[in-house]
Order: C-alpha cells, then structure tokens, then sequence
C-alpha cells in the first residue's frame, strides 16, 4: 500500500514539476528560442537534402535519357547499314564500337534511396554512376578517394547533421542547469522542503525539454519522407523513416542522459556547462576523427600513388605484349565491311582491348586487396563504434538513407560485374571480327540496379542502436542512483 | 509533533549538535536562540533531512526524518531567511506550484488567492510577478504555501532578519495565526524581542547544545536579553 502511494506521489511529482517547467522555460523564452531554432535548422537541412537528391536525381535521368539517345542513334544506324557507304571511321557494325568510349559508352546506375535527402551522407563523395566503357575495370571504380579517413566523419548540412551535430547542442543549452540554476536562484531548498523524489523531479525537467527538442527531430524529416518520397512505396519510406526518427531520437535522449548525470554530480552551472562542451567535442569530434585516424594507422588503405605507378607498369607490359599489333592495316580502309557478318578489326583496335582487358585482369589481385583492406577498415570502425555515438548514429542514418559506404560498394561490386559481362559478350565479337546487327546491340547485357540484402545491415544498426539506448539506461540508472543520494547534499 | 532525541552532529571532528533533546506540541511556538554557530541552522537541516544526524533521532508527526524523509516532508513547511521563488512567475503562480506538489492536487485560483489574503497579500500584489516582491512579500508566499499544506510543523530559519519592523510583525501575527491552527513551529532566530512576542517557548543554543529552556510567559524582556548574554559570555 505504502509503496502504491510512493508511486501515485512520483507520478503526480512529475506531471506537477513538468507543468512548471513548461511555464517557467515559456516566461523566459529559452524554450520557444531553442525550438524555433531547432525548426529552422532541420527545414534548412531537409530543404538542402532534397535540393541536392533532386539534383542527382535530375542529372541521372539525364544520364539516362542521353544514353537511350545513343543507342536508339546507333541503332538506326545498325538497320539503315550499307556497307559501301559506311565511314570507315565510325563504322557501326564494328563491334568495337559496343565498348568505345562513345556509342558504346553505358552509365552504371545507383539509384538514391528514399530517405536520401535526410542524409547525404558520404553521396557526393562516391558517384552515383559509373561510365562503363572498354577502358579497364580500374579506371572507372577507383575514381574517388573513398579511403580518406576524414570522409568516415564527415558531414553535409542536411537533417543528419542537425541532428547528430547541433541537436545535442541544443539539449546541453537547455539542460546545463537543472539543479543548479536552482540552488543559484535559491529556489532548491524550497524545492527540497516539499515531498517530492528529486530524482522525479530533474526527469521532469528533463523530458520537457527533450519532448520540445526530440520531437521536431523525430516528425518533420519522417513527415518530408512520406511525402516528398513515399510516392511509389509507402510502407517501406514509411518503415524506414520511422527507423531514422527512433535513430536520432535514441541519440538525443544519449544527450539528455548525458545532461543529467552531469547534472547529477551537484556542481555549479558553470562547471557542468564545462564538463558538457567537453562531453560533446570529445564525444562528437574527437572521438570519430580518432576513430578514423586509428583506422588509418591500424588498416592503412593501399596507396593511390602505388596503385596509378602499377597501373602504368602494367599498361607499359601489356603494351609491350601486344607490341605485334601496334600498327594499322591501310588496305583494308576502303573496304570496313560488313561482308558476310564479318568485319574486318584493326591491330590497332584489337591491341587497345586486349590491353585493357590484360590490365584489368592483372589489377584484379589489387583490387580484391583494396576491397579486403575495406572491409578490414569497416570491421574495425565496426567494433570500436561504441565508443563514438555520433558516429554510430550518423552511420544508422546514412544506411537507412542509402547514402553509407557499404551501399556504394554493392554498387561498385554491381558496376564490375557489368562491365566483366559486356566485355564477355562483345570481346569474342572483336576477337572474331563479328559484324554487330541490331539484334545483338538489343541482347547486349544492360545494367540492372538491385539493393543489397539488408537484413544484415539492418541487425547490424539495431544493435548499435541498442548499445547506444543501454549506454543511455546505464547513465539514467545512475544519475537516479545519485540523486536519491544526495538529496542532502544538494540541500545543504 | 516536532521531537529530538540526543541528536547530535558533528563537522569533521567539530560538535554542531550535542546531544538535543526538544518536544514541540502542535499549537507551540519554540524560539531557539543562540550566536552564530550555535547549531540552530544545523538542526532545521538535519529535520529537513538536508542533513543526516551523526547520532540520535528526530521526528516529525511521530515519523522519523532519517527513515521516511519524503513522507515527512508532507507534514512540514519550511521558510528560510530569504524565501527564494521563481521571478518570472507570479504568486499565485509559485503558490499553485509548491502546493500542488506538496499535497498531489491542485487548488482553484479563488483559493490561492484566498490563501495568499490569509497570509497578508493583497490580490493585485499576488497577479505580480515575484521577481517585483519585497522581502516580506516573499515571507508571506511561504507562509501561505504552509497554509495551503496544512502542514503539521513550521520550520524557520532566521524568518524575520531583514524586514523592517512592521513587517516583522505582521509576520510575527501570521505566526500566531499558525499556532493557533494547531501547527508546531520551531523559529530559529537571532530576534529576541520578536521571540519574546511570538514564541509560547524559548531555547538559547550554544555550542551545539540548548542550555536553557523557558516558558516565554515566565520571563521579561529584560530578564531574557540579561540571561542570553550571560549563557552567551559564559
């Protein structure tokens, strides 16, 4: 019975101390400040996130639509083709031209993902479409420096960055002072005299403040998904956006724990706003910079410059392999075929493929290196993640959003199985001198854009999310653990 | 209703409290006076449980301060020298808050300002901000908040230091009313005129310990100031 009356007390406590919260923050104008600026800052972000993925968006469309132009151009050239009035130049049947850089060039497309405009995340660091020639594999898939430390922590100023950089910001202003702006006022004593659990009484103060800041957070960017991109599956934006919500919600409620355990200590306003600056440019900057920087010292990516020297050393071989071939055989420009389904190929044209084709082969070991050495980097950022929550809540959002590393590298993986297949459909065409009809440019292999399974992801940033909400539980558990104790204390 | 037993308490080695000994019954008015460090403060903090005794017990309405701090708090008020409130909020605003999360229910407008009357604020004076309130105004939102409580003990520390003598004692009369609903008040203070016009009984501390105990009917003004410097020279 004692403890039900115990209980009905703490809850009318809380409920009273929240009421007075409200008022007291609305009179000083703290809180409708912090909220509006809070509003902006994620209208600003949203704004800038949807610009930026429309933008993309438009681009790849226009990728796209200049591709089908070309193609649709060679053709009619391929149905319309007489072979005396064909330019040796630029002769369509040739099936050299299926992989030249122009008529034959294809976009590896990575579509962006729903929630894309809430984070940008790493996505205009690595290209969302690659340019598929004959041009050796590496040429197109290393284009970026997608191994610099420093893109592992940086950020775009979108509704992500609102929300692991300037959110926790916004709550430490808000929260620096729960205690102490009470003894400082003298109003604690008062507070103290009246029969209501302190530990009660700071969670109250706490959750209006988080329940004005987290809820913004939490509704407008699930609110911009639904409706800017929910257009062809609803239920999935709907899913996903509610994950990115509950994200940076777990996030921001790490902040408010964070806020009350220093809180808890019974220090000076002054001092708590001290230990919490220190908290959130050791928790949100140090900690993923050194992250990263550990990576690099631990898992050091190959060198860009090593693998550009061995490209050459490798270009210079193959070249010297194919030496024979380096020449053009005059005759044949007035006659470029077809005759009989056959056409007749340069050395020239012959020793450009076989180069590319011998370079790629030899870069492969490289390259399967660079991807293990990536995944190693991953593992490693992977199990040392605890130790930065805005990295692992940065990271859930750019997964949920299709904006994270590991998307990009499905894409790239997709993108080389793209260009291993067109190789081996048009290679043994060149090898043999096969005229191309229009038949086989309409059966040529054609880049299909597929997500990767994300069950794995998706358990992967549950759990972090759960380690970071366990962090979150530790510190309430003994920031009350505290407060109960020093009811005296504070009192004194 | 307000009891001690051998309460004592110590600072470092440093005697704060020796071993006290106090019973104030409901409707009594104890005046505890003594020099700075006498241990008067000491011991509202320790029936407030801001402090914890270092040996023997305190009670409050037959509940132990120590054992059941929360639910002692239901039955005490408390007014310090400076009763501090919230400058943005008025003083039906602060009443309203301090009430309801004394008792768990809230009452009407009409009765705040009702209790605030009781406790000598005019209407438009409570509608005001408190961060516009004098010293004394302050008092009387305190007392009012010990109205609204009903609370069973009233503990003052240095009450009516700095208020000028008509608000002195307009809360010395506000005291009475107190005592006459049957609440137990213990007044630290230095004020011996005012203790001998409010207090029904009067404590002189010294060093921790009360080294007198007097009827407040059985002495003269005079006889009291004369008895305090000599226990206080002694």
């Amino acid at each position: 019975m004692a403890e039900t009356v115990r209980a009905v007390s703490a809850s009318c406590a809380f409920w009273t101390v929240a009421r007075h919260e409200l008022l007291l923050l609305w009179r000083d104008r703290s809180l409708p400040i912090a909220v509006a600026l809070l509003l902006a800052l994620i209208c600003g972000g949203l704004y800038n996130g949807l610009l930026r993925v429309d933008e993309r968006d438009e681009l790849l469309v226009a990728l796209l639509r200049e591709q089908d132009s070309r193609v649709d151009n060679l053709a009619a050239q391929l149905r319309t083709a007489e072979a005396d009035k064909l330019d040796v130049y630029a002769n369509p049947t040739n099936p050299s031209s299926l992989l030249a850089s122009g008529a034959g060039l294809r976009y590896a497309i990575m579509p962006s993902a729903p929630l894309a405009p809430l984070t940008l995340g790493q996505s205009d660091l690595l290209p969302s479409y690659f340019r598929i020639s004959g041009r050796s594999e590496v040429n197109f898939v290393y284009d970026s420096d997608i191994e610099n430390p420093w893109h592992l922590s940086a950020g775009h100023f979108d509704a992500a960055y609102v929300a692991v950089y300037l959110l926790p910001l916004l709550i430490l202003a808000l929260s620096y002072n729960l205690l102490s702006a009470e003894r400082e006022r003298g109003t604690l004593r008062m507070l103290l005299a009246q029969p209501a659990p302190l530990a009660v009484v700071v969670l109250a103060k706490v959750a209006v403040r988080g329940l004005a800041l987290l809820t913004p957070v939490a509704v407008l960017p699930l609110a911009v998904a639904l409706l800017a991109r929910s257009a062809s599956d609803f239920w999935n934006v709907a899913a996903s956006g509610l994950l990115w919500s509950t994200s940076a919600c777990v996030y921001g409620l790490f902040w408010i724990a964070v806020a009350v355990m220093v809180n808890a200590l019974g220090k000076s306003s002054a001092f708590n706003a001290i230990v919490l600056a220190g908290v959130w440019v050791a928790v949100v900057l140090v900690a993923p910079v050194t992250l990263s920087l550990a990576v690099e010292v631990i898992h050091p990516a190959p060198s860009r410059i090593e693998m550009v020297q061995k490209l050459h050393k490798l270009h210079e071989a193959a070249m010297r392999h194919y030496a024979d071939l380096d020449r053009t055989d005059y005759e044949t420009l007035r006659d470029p075929g077809p005759r009989n389904g056959k056409v007749y190929i340069q050395p020239t044209t012959l020793r450009y493929f076989h180069i590319q084709r011998e370079v790629s082969e030899m870069m492969r070991p490289w390259m399967d290196d660079f991807e293990a050495t990536l995944d190693r980097r991953q593992q490693f950022v992977e199990t040392y993640r605890f130790l930065s929550p805005a990295a692992t809540t940065f990271e859930a959002m750019s997964d949920l959003a299709g904006t994270n590393l590991g998307r990009h590298r499905h894409f790239q993986r997709l993108a080389s199985d793209y260009y291993r297949q067109r190789l081996s459909y048009v290679f043994p065409m060149i090898l043999s001198g096969t005229a191309v009809s229009e038949a086989d440019l309409r059966d040529m292999p054609r880049f299909v854009w597929t997500e990767e399974r994300s069950g794995h992801g998706i358990w992967r940033r549950a759990t972090s999310l759960a380690e970071l909400l366990l962090l979150t539980v530790a510190l309430c558990v003994f920031s009350v653990w505290r407060l109960s104790n020093s009811t005296r204390s504070l009192g004194r | 209703m307000i009891r001690t037993r051998k309460l004592c308490k110590y600072f470092d080695g440093d005697r704060a409290l020796d071993s006290v000994d106090l019973d104030i019954a409901p409707g009594e008015v104890y005046c505890l006076l003594g020099a700075n460090g006498a241990g008067k403060t000491t011991l509202i903090n320790i029936l407030l449980d801001f402090l914890p005794a270092s040996s023997g017990n305190a009670w409050i309405n037959g509940l132990d301060v120590s054992v059941e701090p929360l639910e002692t708090k239901k039955y005490v008020a408390y007014i310090p020298e400076q009763v501090m409130l919230y400058g943005t909020l008025s003083g039906v605003e602060n009443l309203d808050y301090f009430v309801t999360l004394a008792t768990g229910r809230r009452l009407g407008r009409e009765r705040l300002l009702e209790l605030l009357g009781e406790a000598g604020l005019a209407a438009d004076a409570a509608e005001r901000r408190v961060a516009k309130y004098s010293k004394g105004m302050r008092q009387k939102v305190g007392v009012a908040i010990a109205f609204a409580k009903d609370a069973k003990a009233l503990l003052l520390d240095e009450p009516t230091s700095g208020l000028d003598p008509q608000a002195a004692d307009e809360f010395s009369r506000l005291l009475k009313k107190a005592s006459d609903r049957g609440v137990a008040i213990l007044m630290a203070t230095h004020d011996l005129f005012h203790a001998k016009q409010t207090g029904t009984r009067i404590g002189i501390a010294r060093r921790g310990k009360i080294v007198a105990n007097l009827d407040a009917s059985d002495i003269g003004h005079a006889d009291l100031e004369a008895l305090y410097l000599d226990l206080m020279r002694a």
